[in-house]
């Protein structure tokens, strides 16, 4: 850089109003203003003063630092001279045009992970996110991570519990910041409270949990991916459930799990609508122990408080409980998300959420089917839009449809390459109507490739109707990890009387995957707690001294108010990891006596 | 890409109208059926819970911590008949169903 153009952009930068000032709320906007250097001011002179610079500045005990070009400079104060005297005393000289304190700015920490330019949540520009729904955005709805990312990125010193159907811990963005448990024997970085085992794998291949651990910790700043609210983070990944949901049962181990093994933090993006006491005295225990409890608010867009829909654990009274609402990309409450005046504690970022998932998804268009028989492959209306299917009869999407085929042993299956996965799951959607108990449905899978239902097994067999619903299958493919796996149907009838018979729709294979570098978008509540969970544990590491009730008052005190919010949470706030960081918690148990 | 999109988008949709189709009661409901999270505090606890729900075909009997034990029966009474043996028995047993909880995706 020239000294010239450096000269303009420094009288550029004296006397630029600030854009957009006051939008923010006093408290975030005071924090955000550069920091003066304590002993110098820039001083702009003007064009016909007789005195130069130096001369100003030695009539007022300070000396000339630095000219930048014929106008302007930086003087240096003498020693101990206050600023805001030292500002006053140079207005007041007639050869000074204006003058203002020599601001100190610092590069905002900007992650170098590829996909990070479309976590709004963290920083929005306005970007669209791909893979997302189309959406309205507001720049600078946001975490503010970047300048919470100038003061601390590593959560280290705090484990977070993900309480959830399993965390991919092989994926590439998660590897590096899961919590170590080899020398309390869970060299897998937590538990499967589900199969009662070491290995927290999500062993449906369902990704909600990896999802959620990475919002809170994706290695940041690799070159790869996502970034987490904390670049480096000690996620401890505990399973309490498949893609069905969680019971309390699981709920109570795991959180004893969480809290014996010293999880600061258990983040639980779930809930229910019955009140449960034992779900609410492990709550309370945690509270007892200092242990944070951040969950969602729910997506039913509901109000929490009205007495007639309440939500669990956010409705729980404890303290230690902070219940999140998810806001979209201009901060206006999602269209699903619940709320409560009362319960409902803070906003997060919970639409187009992008995070890491645990491996592959193929989804298939049905076409390419190896079909015998009166399978064939279709486009059918289904009410919500014309959409391929695999049907048998061929005259299945007709009006009126046709019947199949008597004594019919048709089969249509395909090969994937599943060759190094460690968990494969098939889900479609299947509109079925046979005569009951006598024609049948079949799925069948071969490792070996060709015939499933000649080379490989029989895993499933269906008959009857489900009228016109459709009914959702989610088929484990252990056993068939091969680069040759075939997955097949087959429609079976005897002589006598036929019905519709069966559609396929929808069919796609969900992966997990070692060395996975897998993504996708999700939204809801379970997206927006995560977020406060990785701030909590920002804050809990920049202030290791602090209770449960400092990080959570950081979480809200520094909050960021937000029109959408108000009256409709207790703070009317969105969570701002800047804001919380700044937040400076009054003594708890200090009594004072003002004379 | 909008097709794909728009693919998508009718999945959704047809999972949410699948959703209350066929499928086990724990798919639909909010709670396990059978199951039960009983608190009784007590070195005697299992064996106080084995006289206690013996006729009903006791299952599963699993320590959860903190005096709370998930409790399946092979013939459920229900809630208030499980209540009321607790009552008669003099011991301070809590008895709630073991409840469902969805993620909020």
């Amino acid at each position: 850089m020239t000294s010239a153009y450096a000269a303009v952009l420094f009288a550029l930068a004296l006397f630029a109003v600030p854009a957009r000032a006051g939008e923010r709320p006093a408290a975030i906007a005071a924090a955000r203003a550069p920091t003066p250097v304590p002993d110098e001011l820039l001083v702009r002179f003007k064009a016909e003063a007789t005195a130069g610079p130096a001369g100003v500045a030695q009539r007022l005990g300070d000396r000339l630092q630095r000219a930048l070009g014929a106008r302007y400079a930086v003087v240096k104060l003498d020693a101990g001279k206050p600023l805001a005297d030292a500002l006053a005393a140079y207005r007041a000289m007639p050869e000074v045009e204006a003058v203002q304190p020599n601001y100190r700015y610092r590069f905002l920490a900007v992650p170098n992970d590829p996909l990070y330019p479309q976590l709004w949540a963290l920083n929005n520009d306005g970007q669209p996110v791909e893979g997302g729904t189309p959406a309205a955005a507001i720049p600078g709805s946001d975490l503010d991570m970047e300048r919470a990312w100038n003061e601390i990125t590593d959560c280290t010193s705090v484990i977070v519990a993900v309480l959830d159907s399993g965390v991919n811990y092989l994926h590439q963005d998660l590897a590096g910041n899961l919590w170590d448990g080899t020398a309390a024997g869970f060299p897998l970085h937590g538990y499967d409270f589900l199969d009662d085992d070491n290995d927290p794998m999500p062993a449906d291949a369902f990704g909600h949990g990896t999802h959620v651990a990475a919002t809170i910790g994706a290695v940041g700043n690799n070159g790869l991916g996502v970034a987490g609210v904390c670049w480096r983070a000690r996620i401890m990944a505990l399973r309490i459930g498949d893609r069905r949901g969680a019971t309390t049962a699981r709920i109570v181990q795991a959180m004893q799990f969480a809290i014996e093994h010293g999880a600061r933090i258990v983040n639980l993006s779930l809930g229910g609508s019955e009140h449960d006491p034992a779900f609410e005295a492990e709550v309370e225990r945690a509270r007892r122990l200092g242990v944070l409890v951040v969950t969602a608010a729910g997506n039913e867009g509901a109000d929490n408080d009205d007495g007639a829909s309440p939500f669990f654990p956010c409705d729980f009274p404890q303290d230690n409980v902070v219940c999140t609402a998810a806001l979209d990309q201009s901060y206006n409450r999602a269209s699903f998300s619940n709320f409560g005046a009362v319960s409902v504690d803070v906003g997060a970022p919970g639409t187009n959420i992008l995070s890491a998932w645990p491996g592959r998804v193929r989804a298939d268009d049905l076409r390419g089917w190896v079909r015998t028989g009166g399978w064939t492959e279709a486009v059918c209306n289904f009410n919500l839009g014309r959409l391929p299917a695999l049907v048998n009869p061929a005259s299945w999407c007709a009006t009126p449809p046709g019947a199949y085929a008597a004594d019919a042993n048709d089969v249509a299956y395909k090969a994937f390459d599943l060759a190094g996965v460690r968990h494969a799951r098939a889900s479609f959607f299947r509109f079925l109507a046979t005569e009951p108990d006598v024609d049948f449905l079949g799925y069948a899978l071969s490792p070996a490739g060709g015939d499933p239902f000649a080379a490989g097994s029989v895993i499933a067999l269906h008959s009857g109707s489900a009228g016109t619903r459709p009914i959702e299958e989610s088929i484990d493919l252990d056993g068939c990890f091969t680069s040759s796996c075939t997955f097949g149907f087959r429609l079976q009838s005897n002589a006598t009387v036929a019905d519709r018979g069966v559609a396929i729709v929808g069919f796609r294979i969900d992966t997990v995957e070692p060395n996975a570098n897998a993504y996708a978008v999700l939204q809801g509540t379970s997206m927006a707690a995560p977020h406060v969970a990785g701030v909590a544990a920002l804050v809990w590491a920049y202030n290791p001294r602090y209770t449960y009730a400092d990080v959570r008052a950081a979480l809200i005190e520094g909050g960021e108010p937000v029109a959408a919010l108000a009256g409709t949470t207790a703070s009317g706030r969105a969570v701002n990891a800047f804001g919380a960081l700044q937040y400076i918690a009054p003594p708890a148990g200090v009594a004072a006596v003002v004379r | 890409m909008r097709r794909v999109r728009r693919l998508a988008l009718a999945l959704v949709l047809l999972a949410a109208v699948g959703a209350a189709g066929e499928g086990s009661a724990s798919d639909a409901g909010s709670y396990v059926p059978r199951e039960y999270i009983v608190t009784l505090a007590g070195a005697d606890a299992v064996q106080v819970l084995h006289a206690l729900y013996a006729e009903y075909g006791i299952e599963r009997l699993q320590p959860l911590g903190e005096g709370r034990f998930l409790l399946r029966l092979a013939r459920d009474p229900g809630i208030e008949t499980l209540r009321a043996a607790a009552e008669a028995s003099g011991r301070r047993v809590e008895l709630a169903r073991n409840f469902i909880y969805r993620y909020q995706r």
